[in-house]
Protein backbone atom coordinates (compact mmCIF):
# COMPACT_ATOMS: atom_id res chain seq x y z
CA UNK A 1 0.00 0.00 0.00
CA UNK A 2 1.31 3.28 -1.04
CA UNK A 3 2.36 5.65 1.95
CA UNK A 4 -0.26 8.23 1.80
CA UNK A 5 -2.88 5.08 1.70
CA UNK A 6 -1.70 4.24 5.27
CA UNK A 7 -1.69 7.34 6.23
CA UNK A 8 -5.74 7.50 5.30
CA UNK A 9 -6.56 4.29 6.74
CA UNK A 10 -4.81 5.56 10.14
CA UNK A 11 -6.95 8.20 10.48
CA UNK A 12 -10.24 6.85 9.75
CA UNK A 13 -9.47 4.61 12.23
CA UNK A 14 -8.35 7.36 15.38
CA UNK A 15 -11.85 8.93 13.81
CA UNK A 16 -13.75 5.99 14.45
CA UNK A 17 -12.64 5.41 17.88
CA UNK A 18 -10.39 8.52 18.96
CA UNK A 19 -9.85 7.03 22.65
CA UNK A 20 -7.75 3.87 21.12
CA UNK A 21 -6.74 4.29 18.05
CA UNK A 22 -3.75 7.19 18.35
CA UNK A 23 -3.79 9.94 15.70
CA UNK A 24 -1.20 9.82 13.28
CA UNK A 25 1.68 12.25 13.54
CA UNK A 26 1.45 15.29 11.49
CA UNK A 27 -2.07 15.99 11.89
CA UNK A 28 -3.22 19.25 14.21
CA UNK A 29 -5.36 17.69 16.90
CA UNK A 30 -7.70 20.20 17.11
CA UNK A 31 -8.43 19.62 13.21
CA UNK A 32 -8.90 16.29 14.14
CA UNK A 33 -11.64 16.76 17.03
CA UNK A 34 -13.72 18.67 14.46
CA UNK A 35 -14.07 15.35 12.11
CA UNK A 36 -14.55 13.46 15.43
CA UNK A 37 -17.52 15.52 16.65
CA UNK A 38 -18.55 15.41 13.06
CA UNK A 39 -19.10 11.99 12.32
CA UNK A 40 -20.56 11.27 16.04
CA UNK A 41 -23.44 13.81 15.53
CA UNK A 42 -24.08 12.79 12.14
CA UNK A 43 -24.17 9.21 13.33
CA UNK A 44 -26.30 10.77 16.45
CA UNK A 45 -28.80 12.54 13.88
CA UNK A 46 -29.17 9.57 12.02
CA UNK A 47 -30.18 7.51 14.79
CA UNK A 48 -32.30 9.47 17.13
CA UNK A 49 -34.59 10.18 14.45
CA UNK A 50 -34.93 6.27 13.64
CA UNK A 51 -34.74 5.16 16.91
CA UNK A 52 -36.48 7.30 19.83
CA UNK A 53 -37.50 4.86 21.65
CA UNK A 54 -34.39 2.83 21.90
CA UNK A 55 -32.81 5.79 23.03
CA UNK A 56 -34.89 6.71 25.63
CA UNK A 57 -35.00 3.67 27.12
CA UNK A 58 -31.13 3.61 27.29
CA UNK A 59 -30.84 6.98 28.33
CA UNK A 60 -28.14 9.58 27.35
CA UNK A 61 -24.94 8.06 28.95
CA UNK A 62 -25.76 4.73 27.59
CA UNK A 63 -26.70 5.72 24.18
CA UNK A 64 -24.30 7.84 23.81
CA UNK A 65 -21.83 4.83 25.36
CA UNK A 66 -23.65 2.62 22.63
CA UNK A 67 -23.10 5.12 19.77
CA UNK A 68 -19.92 5.34 20.24
CA UNK A 69 -18.79 1.68 20.25
CA UNK A 70 -20.53 1.52 17.16
CA UNK A 71 -19.17 4.25 15.13
CA UNK A 72 -15.71 2.13 16.52
CA UNK A 73 -16.07 -1.19 15.74
CA UNK A 74 -18.89 -1.49 13.21
CA UNK A 75 -17.87 -1.08 9.53
CA UNK A 76 -20.66 0.73 7.63
CA UNK A 77 -20.80 -1.12 3.98
CA UNK A 78 -23.99 1.04 2.69
CA UNK A 79 -22.58 4.08 0.71
CA UNK A 80 -26.04 5.91 1.55
CA UNK A 81 -26.64 7.85 4.76
CA UNK A 82 -29.86 6.92 5.18
CA UNK A 83 -28.96 3.50 6.13
CA UNK A 84 -26.91 4.25 8.80
CA UNK A 85 -29.80 2.76 10.84
CA UNK A 86 -29.87 -0.64 8.94
CA UNK A 87 -26.21 -0.70 9.76
CA UNK A 88 -27.03 -0.22 13.42
CA UNK A 89 -29.44 -3.06 13.22
CA UNK A 90 -26.84 -4.93 11.67
CA UNK A 91 -24.58 -4.42 14.55
CA UNK A 92 -26.81 -4.75 17.48
CA UNK A 93 -27.31 -8.39 15.97
CA UNK A 94 -24.81 -9.53 15.04
CA UNK A 95 -21.53 -7.04 16.66
CA UNK A 96 -22.74 -6.04 20.21
CA UNK A 97 -20.67 -7.38 23.31
CA UNK A 98 -22.17 -4.71 25.88
CA UNK A 99 -23.91 -7.44 28.21
CA UNK A 100 -25.66 -4.69 30.33
CA UNK A 101 -28.28 -3.79 27.57
CA UNK A 102 -32.04 -4.53 28.21
CA UNK A 103 -32.38 -7.66 26.61
CA UNK A 104 -35.29 -6.50 24.26
CA UNK A 105 -32.74 -3.63 22.33
CA UNK A 106 -31.76 -5.43 19.35
CA UNK A 107 -35.58 -6.92 18.61
CA UNK A 108 -37.00 -3.35 19.84
CA UNK A 109 -34.65 -1.14 17.07
CA UNK A 110 -35.48 -3.87 14.37
CA UNK A 111 -39.07 -2.72 14.64
CA UNK A 112 -38.46 0.98 14.96
CA UNK A 113 -36.34 0.51 11.85
CA UNK A 114 -39.22 -1.09 10.10
CA UNK A 115 -41.27 1.92 9.87
CA UNK A 116 -37.98 3.66 7.99
CA UNK A 117 -37.80 0.72 5.68
CA UNK A 118 -41.59 0.44 4.68
CA UNK A 119 -41.81 3.79 4.10
CA UNK A 120 -39.42 4.34 1.54
CA UNK A 121 -39.49 0.25 -0.11
CA UNK A 122 -39.16 0.84 -3.70
CA UNK A 123 -42.44 -0.47 -5.49
CA UNK A 124 -45.13 0.56 -8.01
CA UNK A 125 -48.61 2.65 -6.80
CA UNK A 126 -51.15 0.59 -5.12
CA UNK A 127 -54.51 0.29 -7.03
CA UNK A 128 -56.67 -1.12 -4.25
CA UNK A 129 -59.82 -3.32 -5.53
CA UNK A 130 -62.72 -4.46 -3.94
CA UNK A 131 -63.03 -7.69 -2.41
CA UNK A 132 -66.31 -9.47 -3.11
CA UNK A 133 -67.52 -12.13 -0.73
CA UNK A 134 -67.77 -14.79 -3.35
CA UNK A 135 -63.94 -14.40 -4.15
CA UNK A 136 -62.63 -14.30 -0.17
CA UNK A 137 -62.03 -18.27 0.04
CA UNK A 138 -61.44 -19.55 -2.94
CA UNK A 139 -58.71 -17.12 -4.84
CA UNK A 140 -55.35 -15.94 -4.57
CA UNK A 141 -55.24 -13.13 -2.06
CA UNK A 142 -53.13 -10.35 -3.47
CA UNK A 143 -51.11 -8.07 -0.75
CA UNK A 144 -50.07 -4.64 -0.46
CA UNK A 145 -46.73 -4.68 -2.18
CA UNK A 146 -44.44 -3.44 0.30
CA UNK A 147 -45.71 -5.31 3.16
CA UNK A 148 -43.43 -7.62 6.11
CA UNK A 149 -45.13 -10.01 8.17
CA UNK A 150 -42.59 -9.65 11.42
CA UNK A 151 -42.13 -12.22 14.55
CA UNK A 152 -40.39 -11.02 17.61
CA UNK A 153 -39.50 -12.80 20.90
CA UNK A 154 -40.26 -9.55 23.32
CA UNK A 155 -43.82 -7.25 22.97
CA UNK A 156 -41.75 -4.41 21.26
CA UNK A 157 -44.77 -2.54 19.82
CA UNK A 158 -45.47 -2.21 23.69
CA UNK A 159 -42.35 -1.83 25.00
CA UNK A 160 -41.55 1.92 26.62
CA UNK A 161 -39.70 3.65 29.11
CA UNK A 162 -42.31 2.65 31.34
CA UNK A 163 -43.01 -0.30 30.33
CA UNK A 164 -39.41 -3.11 30.05
CA UNK A 165 -40.28 -6.38 30.61
CA UNK A 166 -37.36 -8.41 32.15
CA UNK A 167 -38.83 -12.12 30.78
CA UNK A 168 -40.23 -12.66 27.07
CA UNK A 169 -43.55 -13.61 27.57
CA UNK A 170 -45.20 -17.16 26.71
CA UNK A 171 -46.61 -16.05 23.40
CA UNK A 172 -44.51 -14.56 20.76
CA UNK A 173 -45.27 -11.19 19.18
CA UNK A 174 -46.72 -11.36 15.39
CA UNK A 175 -47.12 -7.78 13.56
CA UNK A 176 -48.12 -7.34 9.88
CA UNK A 177 -45.97 -3.87 8.44
CA UNK A 178 -47.01 -2.26 5.35
CA UNK A 179 -47.70 0.50 3.38
CA UNK A 180 -50.96 1.33 2.60
CA UNK A 181 -52.60 2.94 -0.59
CA UNK A 182 -52.06 6.44 0.76
CA UNK A 183 -48.47 5.80 1.26
CA UNK A 184 -48.89 5.40 4.98
CA UNK A 185 -47.24 2.70 7.23
CA UNK A 186 -49.20 0.46 9.58
CA UNK A 187 -49.04 -2.09 11.96
CA UNK A 188 -50.84 -4.58 12.87
CA UNK A 189 -51.03 -6.48 15.80
CA UNK A 190 -51.85 -10.13 15.13
CA UNK A 191 -52.75 -13.12 17.01
CA UNK A 192 -50.32 -16.24 16.50
CA UNK A 193 -53.64 -17.95 14.57
CA UNK A 194 -53.85 -14.71 11.99
CA UNK A 195 -49.98 -14.86 11.65
CA UNK A 196 -49.94 -18.47 10.68
CA UNK A 197 -53.11 -17.32 8.01
CA UNK A 198 -50.74 -14.55 6.55
CA UNK A 199 -47.91 -16.89 6.30
CA UNK A 200 -49.86 -19.79 3.78
CA UNK A 201 -51.67 -16.91 1.71
CA UNK A 202 -48.00 -15.34 1.59
CA UNK A 203 -47.19 -18.74 -0.07
CA UNK A 204 -50.23 -17.95 -2.71
CA UNK A 205 -52.62 -20.72 -0.91
CA UNK A 206 -56.38 -19.88 -1.08
CA UNK A 207 -57.48 -18.92 1.91
CA UNK A 208 -59.78 -21.91 2.23
CA UNK A 209 -56.36 -24.26 1.63
CA UNK A 210 -54.53 -21.80 4.20
CA UNK A 211 -57.50 -22.17 6.74
CA UNK A 212 -57.93 -26.23 6.34
CA UNK A 213 -54.30 -26.37 7.11
CA UNK A 214 -54.89 -24.19 9.93
CA UNK A 215 -57.13 -26.64 11.37
CA UNK A 216 -56.52 -30.16 10.13
CA UNK A 217 -57.15 -31.58 13.56
CA UNK A 218 -60.84 -30.04 13.84
CA UNK A 219 -64.05 -31.36 13.49
CA UNK A 220 -66.72 -30.48 10.39
CA UNK A 221 -68.41 -27.92 12.34
CA UNK A 222 -65.58 -26.40 14.20
CA UNK A 223 -63.70 -25.83 10.72
CA UNK A 224 -66.90 -24.14 9.08
CA UNK A 225 -66.40 -21.88 11.77
CA UNK A 226 -63.18 -21.49 11.30
CA UNK A 227 -64.11 -20.61 7.60
CA UNK A 228 -66.71 -18.20 8.77
CA UNK A 229 -63.68 -16.30 11.38
CA UNK A 230 -60.99 -16.56 8.78
CA UNK A 231 -63.23 -14.50 6.28
CA UNK A 232 -64.01 -11.83 8.76
CA UNK A 233 -60.17 -11.58 9.43
CA UNK A 234 -59.53 -11.38 5.47
CA UNK A 235 -62.17 -8.66 5.11
CA UNK A 236 -60.65 -6.62 8.20
CA UNK A 237 -57.45 -7.00 6.57
CA UNK A 238 -58.54 -5.63 2.93
CA UNK A 239 -60.08 -2.47 4.81
CA UNK A 240 -57.00 -2.13 6.35
CA UNK A 241 -55.30 -1.98 3.25
CA UNK A 242 -52.97 -5.06 3.88
CA UNK A 243 -55.02 -6.86 1.55
CA UNK A 244 -55.33 -5.08 -1.95
CA UNK A 245 -57.41 -7.30 -4.29
CA UNK A 246 -57.56 -11.23 -5.73
CA UNK A 247 -54.54 -12.43 -8.48
CA UNK A 248 -57.02 -12.10 -11.35
CA UNK A 249 -55.32 -15.66 -12.74
CA UNK B 1 -15.59 31.57 -27.40
CA UNK B 2 -18.54 30.50 -26.18
CA UNK B 3 -19.00 28.08 -23.56
CA UNK B 4 -22.01 25.72 -23.03
CA UNK B 5 -23.17 24.30 -20.16
CA UNK B 6 -25.04 21.05 -18.75
CA UNK B 7 -27.61 23.48 -17.30
CA UNK B 8 -27.65 27.39 -17.59
CA UNK B 9 -28.23 30.14 -14.77
CA UNK B 10 -29.20 30.15 -11.23
CA UNK B 11 -30.20 26.44 -9.08
CA UNK B 12 -31.26 25.84 -5.96
CA UNK B 13 -30.75 22.48 -3.50
CA UNK B 14 -33.49 20.77 -3.45
CA UNK B 15 -34.12 19.64 0.10
CA UNK B 16 -37.05 17.32 0.94
CA UNK B 17 -37.47 20.30 3.52
CA UNK B 18 -38.33 22.70 0.75
CA UNK B 19 -40.95 20.66 -0.78
CA UNK B 20 -44.03 21.45 0.69
CA UNK B 21 -42.77 25.16 -0.20
CA UNK B 22 -42.54 24.38 -3.84
CA UNK B 23 -45.71 22.61 -3.88
CA UNK B 24 -47.30 25.39 -5.15
CA UNK B 25 -44.86 25.55 -8.07
CA UNK B 26 -41.53 26.12 -8.75
CA UNK B 27 -40.60 29.90 -9.16
CA UNK B 28 -38.81 31.23 -12.01
CA UNK B 29 -35.54 31.99 -10.35
CA UNK B 30 -34.71 28.87 -10.46
CA UNK B 31 -33.54 27.53 -13.49
CA UNK B 32 -32.10 24.19 -12.07
CA UNK B 33 -31.94 21.93 -8.66
CA UNK B 34 -29.37 19.85 -7.06
CA UNK B 35 -29.55 16.82 -5.19
CA UNK B 36 -27.07 14.51 -4.13
CA UNK B 37 -28.05 11.16 -5.46
CA UNK B 38 -27.06 8.70 -2.60
CA UNK B 39 -30.19 10.25 -0.66
CA UNK B 40 -32.66 9.70 -3.44
CA UNK B 41 -31.07 6.51 -4.72
CA UNK B 42 -33.59 3.93 -4.00
CA UNK B 43 -36.56 5.53 -2.26
CA UNK B 44 -39.89 4.82 -3.76
CA UNK B 45 -43.01 5.85 -2.00
CA UNK B 46 -44.34 9.18 -1.89
CA UNK B 47 -41.43 10.85 -2.01
CA UNK B 48 -40.25 8.40 -4.78
CA UNK B 49 -42.85 9.73 -6.86
CA UNK B 50 -42.55 13.54 -5.49
CA UNK B 51 -39.01 13.50 -6.62
CA UNK B 52 -39.98 11.74 -10.44
CA UNK B 53 -41.94 14.01 -10.86
CA UNK B 54 -39.77 17.15 -10.27
CA UNK B 55 -37.10 15.41 -12.32
CA UNK B 56 -39.95 14.85 -15.00
CA UNK B 57 -39.77 18.82 -15.30
CA UNK B 58 -37.38 20.17 -14.39
CA UNK B 59 -33.44 20.33 -15.12
CA UNK B 60 -30.88 18.13 -12.24
CA UNK B 61 -27.72 18.18 -11.32
CA UNK B 62 -26.31 15.54 -9.18
CA UNK B 63 -23.59 16.24 -6.55
CA UNK B 64 -22.71 13.06 -5.31
CA UNK B 65 -20.81 12.02 -1.55
CA UNK B 66 -20.11 8.60 -1.75
CA UNK B 67 -17.57 7.94 -4.38
CA UNK B 68 -15.15 7.94 -2.02
CA UNK B 69 -12.60 9.13 -5.05
CA UNK B 70 -9.38 9.96 -2.83
CA UNK B 71 -10.22 6.65 -1.18
CA UNK B 72 -7.76 3.58 -0.42
CA UNK B 73 -9.93 0.69 -0.49
CA UNK B 74 -11.00 -0.27 -4.32
CA UNK B 75 -13.26 1.81 -6.19
CA UNK B 76 -17.60 0.25 -5.04
CA UNK B 77 -17.91 -1.03 -8.90
CA UNK B 78 -21.65 -2.06 -7.94
CA UNK B 79 -22.45 0.83 -6.61
CA UNK B 80 -20.87 3.13 -9.77
CA UNK B 81 -23.26 0.76 -11.76
CA UNK B 82 -26.04 1.82 -9.55
CA UNK B 83 -25.50 5.55 -9.94
CA UNK B 84 -25.04 5.15 -13.54
CA UNK B 85 -28.80 3.67 -14.09
CA UNK B 86 -29.84 6.48 -11.44
CA UNK B 87 -28.45 9.07 -13.62
CA UNK B 88 -29.73 8.00 -16.80
CA UNK B 89 -32.80 7.36 -15.62
CA UNK B 90 -33.62 10.80 -14.38
CA UNK B 91 -31.93 12.39 -17.15
CA UNK B 92 -29.41 14.29 -15.06
CA UNK B 93 -27.93 17.18 -16.50
CA UNK B 94 -24.28 17.17 -14.88
CA UNK B 95 -22.96 14.59 -12.55
CA UNK B 96 -20.05 16.12 -9.84
CA UNK B 97 -18.05 14.55 -7.31
CA UNK B 98 -15.56 15.97 -4.28
CA UNK B 99 -11.81 15.66 -4.28
CA UNK B 100 -11.73 13.82 -1.18
CA UNK B 101 -12.28 10.94 0.58
CA UNK B 102 -14.75 9.40 2.48
CA UNK B 103 -14.16 5.43 3.44
CA UNK B 104 -12.06 2.98 3.86
CA UNK B 105 -13.93 -0.17 4.14
CA UNK B 106 -16.21 1.51 5.99
CA UNK B 107 -18.11 4.49 4.88
CA UNK B 108 -17.78 7.61 7.16
CA UNK B 109 -20.86 9.86 5.68
CA UNK B 110 -18.23 12.67 5.78
CA UNK B 111 -15.22 14.16 3.25
CA UNK B 112 -11.81 14.02 4.41
CA UNK B 113 -8.87 15.88 2.60
CA UNK B 114 -6.63 13.42 0.30
CA UNK B 115 -2.77 14.15 1.26
CA UNK B 116 -1.29 16.19 -1.16
CA UNK B 117 1.59 13.81 -2.67
CA UNK B 118 2.56 12.75 -6.45
CA UNK B 119 1.34 9.28 -5.79
CA UNK B 120 -2.37 10.50 -4.85
CA UNK B 121 -2.58 12.29 -7.98
CA UNK B 122 -2.21 9.34 -9.83
CA UNK B 123 -4.69 7.66 -7.92
CA UNK B 124 -7.44 9.82 -7.78
CA UNK B 125 -7.29 10.79 -10.87
CA UNK B 126 -6.95 6.96 -12.30
CA UNK B 127 -9.86 6.76 -10.50
CA UNK B 128 -11.76 9.53 -11.94
CA UNK B 129 -11.45 8.04 -15.25
CA UNK B 130 -12.00 4.56 -14.34
CA UNK B 131 -15.52 6.02 -12.94
CA UNK B 132 -15.99 8.02 -16.02
CA UNK B 133 -15.54 5.20 -17.92
CA UNK B 134 -18.14 2.94 -16.25
CA UNK B 135 -20.85 5.96 -16.21
CA UNK B 136 -20.37 7.02 -19.18
CA UNK B 137 -20.34 10.04 -18.89
CA UNK B 138 -17.76 13.26 -17.51
CA UNK B 139 -17.53 13.97 -13.77
CA UNK B 140 -16.98 17.44 -12.76
CA UNK B 141 -14.47 17.84 -9.58
CA UNK B 142 -15.05 19.83 -6.70
CA UNK B 143 -12.65 21.71 -4.43
CA UNK B 144 -13.66 20.39 -1.02
CA UNK B 145 -13.17 21.95 2.72
CA UNK B 146 -11.46 20.30 4.89
CA UNK B 147 -10.50 21.15 8.83
CA UNK B 148 -6.78 19.55 8.98
CA UNK B 149 -3.86 19.61 6.74
CA UNK B 150 -2.87 15.78 6.26
CA UNK B 151 0.79 15.50 6.51
CA UNK B 152 3.52 14.30 3.85
CA UNK B 153 2.39 16.88 1.64
CA UNK B 154 4.71 17.37 -1.71
CA UNK B 155 2.76 20.00 -2.59
CA UNK B 156 0.31 22.67 -1.47
CA UNK B 157 -3.13 22.11 -2.23
CA UNK B 158 -3.72 24.62 -5.36
CA UNK B 159 -0.74 22.54 -7.15
CA UNK B 160 -3.08 19.49 -6.33
CA UNK B 161 -6.23 20.41 -7.62
CA UNK B 162 -4.55 21.40 -10.94
CA UNK B 163 -2.62 18.40 -11.10
CA UNK B 164 -5.55 16.05 -10.88
CA UNK B 165 -7.79 18.00 -13.12
CA UNK B 166 -4.94 17.99 -15.66
CA UNK B 167 -3.79 14.24 -15.40
CA UNK B 168 -7.49 12.93 -15.41
CA UNK B 169 -8.27 15.37 -17.82
CA UNK B 170 -11.98 16.46 -16.22
CA UNK B 171 -14.21 19.38 -15.45
CA UNK B 172 -13.96 22.04 -12.34
CA UNK B 173 -16.88 22.05 -10.19
CA UNK B 174 -16.11 25.22 -7.89
CA UNK B 175 -17.19 25.87 -4.99
CA UNK B 176 -15.92 29.59 -4.10
CA UNK B 177 -17.60 28.76 -0.34
CA UNK B 178 -14.75 25.96 0.25
CA UNK B 179 -12.25 28.28 -1.07
CA UNK B 180 -13.68 31.25 1.23
CA UNK B 181 -13.43 28.24 4.43
CA UNK B 182 -10.48 26.50 3.67
CA UNK B 183 -8.39 30.41 3.25
CA UNK B 184 -9.56 31.52 6.69
CA UNK B 185 -8.66 27.97 8.24
CA UNK B 186 -5.70 27.34 6.78
CA UNK B 187 -4.51 31.18 5.99
CA UNK B 188 -4.62 32.16 2.52
CA UNK B 189 -5.10 34.41 0.16
CA UNK B 190 -8.88 33.19 -0.81
CA UNK B 191 -7.99 35.28 -4.72
CA UNK B 192 -4.95 34.30 -5.28
CA UNK B 193 -5.88 30.88 -5.01
CA UNK B 194 -9.06 31.26 -6.99
CA UNK B 195 -7.36 33.11 -9.71
CA UNK B 196 -4.99 30.31 -10.23
CA UNK B 197 -7.33 27.46 -10.28
CA UNK B 198 -7.69 26.24 -14.18
CA UNK B 199 -10.15 28.15 -14.84
CA UNK B 200 -11.14 27.14 -18.34
CA UNK B 201 -11.99 23.29 -16.69
CA UNK B 202 -15.39 25.34 -14.78
CA UNK B 203 -18.30 23.83 -15.75
CA UNK B 204 -20.46 24.64 -12.64
CA UNK B 205 -20.26 26.77 -9.60
CA UNK B 206 -21.47 25.87 -5.69
CA UNK B 207 -22.29 29.43 -3.61
CA UNK B 208 -23.02 28.67 -0.03
CA UNK B 209 -22.73 30.17 4.00
CA UNK B 210 -20.43 28.70 6.88
CA UNK B 211 -20.70 28.71 10.98
CA UNK B 212 -17.93 29.18 13.42
CA UNK B 213 -16.85 26.20 15.86
CA UNK B 214 -16.06 26.90 18.94
CA UNK B 215 -12.64 25.79 18.01
CA UNK B 216 -12.33 28.88 15.72
CA UNK B 217 -12.68 26.87 12.44
CA UNK B 218 -15.13 28.24 10.10
CA UNK B 219 -17.07 24.82 9.54
CA UNK B 220 -18.26 24.28 6.17
CA UNK B 221 -21.93 23.46 7.10
CA UNK B 222 -24.28 25.08 4.28
CA UNK B 223 -26.37 26.45 7.50
CA UNK B 224 -26.17 30.24 6.79
CA UNK B 225 -26.92 32.40 4.48
CA UNK B 226 -23.58 33.19 2.00
CA UNK B 227 -21.69 35.78 3.54
CA UNK B 228 -20.64 39.55 1.36
CA UNK B 229 -16.47 37.74 0.90
CA UNK B 230 -18.12 34.30 -0.58
CA UNK B 231 -20.37 36.73 -3.04
CA UNK B 232 -17.19 38.21 -3.56
CA UNK B 233 -15.38 35.12 -4.89
CA UNK B 234 -17.94 34.51 -6.97
CA UNK B 235 -18.04 37.85 -8.51
CA UNK B 236 -14.08 37.59 -8.90
CA UNK B 237 -14.96 34.48 -10.24
CA UNK B 238 -17.37 35.76 -12.76
CA UNK B 239 -14.86 38.21 -14.16
CA UNK B 240 -11.75 36.04 -14.01
CA UNK B 241 -13.03 33.08 -15.83
CA UNK B 242 -16.49 34.19 -17.36
CA UNK B 243 -20.00 32.86 -15.46
CA UNK B 244 -20.67 29.53 -15.31
CA UNK B 245 -24.15 27.77 -14.09
CA UNK B 246 -24.24 28.30 -10.05
CA UNK B 247 -25.89 27.31 -7.12
CA UNK B 248 -27.22 27.90 -3.83
CA UNK B 249 -26.33 25.34 -1.50
CA UNK B 250 -28.51 25.23 1.61
CA UNK B 251 -28.43 22.06 3.81
CA UNK B 252 -28.89 23.15 7.26
CA UNK B 253 -31.38 26.44 9.50
CA UNK B 254 -33.28 26.10 6.24
CA UNK B 255 -34.84 29.48 5.74
CA UNK B 256 -38.37 30.31 4.16
CA UNK B 257 -38.07 30.07 1.05
CA UNK B 258 -38.09 33.47 -0.05
CA UNK B 259 -35.20 34.05 1.47
CA UNK B 260 -33.27 31.71 -0.40
CA UNK B 261 -34.57 32.93 -3.35
CA UNK B 262 -33.71 35.68 -2.85
CA UNK B 263 -29.85 34.48 -2.70
CA UNK B 264 -30.99 32.73 -6.16
CA UNK B 265 -31.58 35.53 -7.39
CA UNK B 266 -28.38 37.33 -6.65
CA UNK B 267 -26.70 34.64 -8.27
CA UNK B 268 -29.05 34.66 -11.67
CA UNK B 269 -28.38 39.04 -11.14
CA UNK B 270 -24.27 38.94 -10.98
CA UNK B 271 -24.47 36.41 -13.88
CA UNK B 272 -26.13 38.74 -15.88
CA UNK B 273 -24.07 41.57 -15.05
CA UNK B 274 -21.20 39.92 -16.36
CA UNK B 275 -22.94 38.59 -19.32
CA UNK B 276 -23.71 35.17 -18.64
CA UNK B 277 -22.28 32.53 -21.28
CA UNK B 278 -20.22 35.08 -22.81
CA UNK B 279 -17.14 34.18 -21.39
CA UNK B 280 -15.71 37.77 -21.97
CA UNK B 281 -14.87 39.46 -19.00
CA UNK B 282 -16.73 42.83 -19.14
CA UNK B 283 -14.56 45.77 -19.38
CA UNK B 284 -14.91 48.83 -17.11
CA UNK B 285 -18.58 49.47 -16.38
CA UNK B 286 -20.71 51.70 -14.62
CA UNK B 287 -23.11 50.07 -13.03
CA UNK B 288 -22.97 48.75 -10.04
CA UNK B 289 -23.03 44.61 -9.54
CA UNK B 290 -26.57 43.83 -7.67
CA UNK B 291 -26.39 43.45 -3.89
CA UNK B 292 -28.69 41.21 -2.00
CA UNK B 293 -31.55 42.78 -0.88
CA UNK B 294 -33.46 40.52 1.69
CA UNK B 295 -32.76 37.26 3.71
CA UNK B 296 -29.13 37.34 4.63
CA UNK B 297 -29.19 39.23 7.62
CA UNK B 298 -31.74 36.89 9.04
CA UNK B 299 -30.64 33.22 8.00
Amino acid sequence: MMAFQDLQRQFLAHLRNPEQQPLPTGFAPPGAAIYVDLLYNKFNDSLTTCFPVSRAILGETAWQRTLKDFIAHHRCLSPYYRQIPDEFVLYLQNERQVTDDPLFLAELAHFEWMELVLSIAEAGPVAAKPLSDAHTLDTVLVFAPVIRLLHYVWPVQRISRAYQPDEPPLVATHILGFRDADGQVQFIALNPATAGLILRLQKHYTARQALQEVGKDLTPSELSNIMLFGKGILADLHRQGAIIGINAN
Amino acid sequence: MTKTFAVNGAGLGLRRELLPSLESGVPDVIDFFEVSPENWMGIGGRLGRIFRAYTERHAFVAHGLSLSLGGPAPLDIAFLRRMKAFLDEHNFALYTEHLSFCSDEGHHYDLYPIPFTGEAVHHVAGRIRLAQDILERPIALENASYYVTPPLAEMDELTFINAVLTEADCALHLDVNNIYVNSLNHIYDAADFLKGLKGERIVYGHVAGHDLDKSGMIIDTHGQAACDPVWQLLELAYQTFGVFPTLLERDFNIPPLADLLAEVGHIADLQQYYGYGSGITPSADRRTPPTVQAGKENA
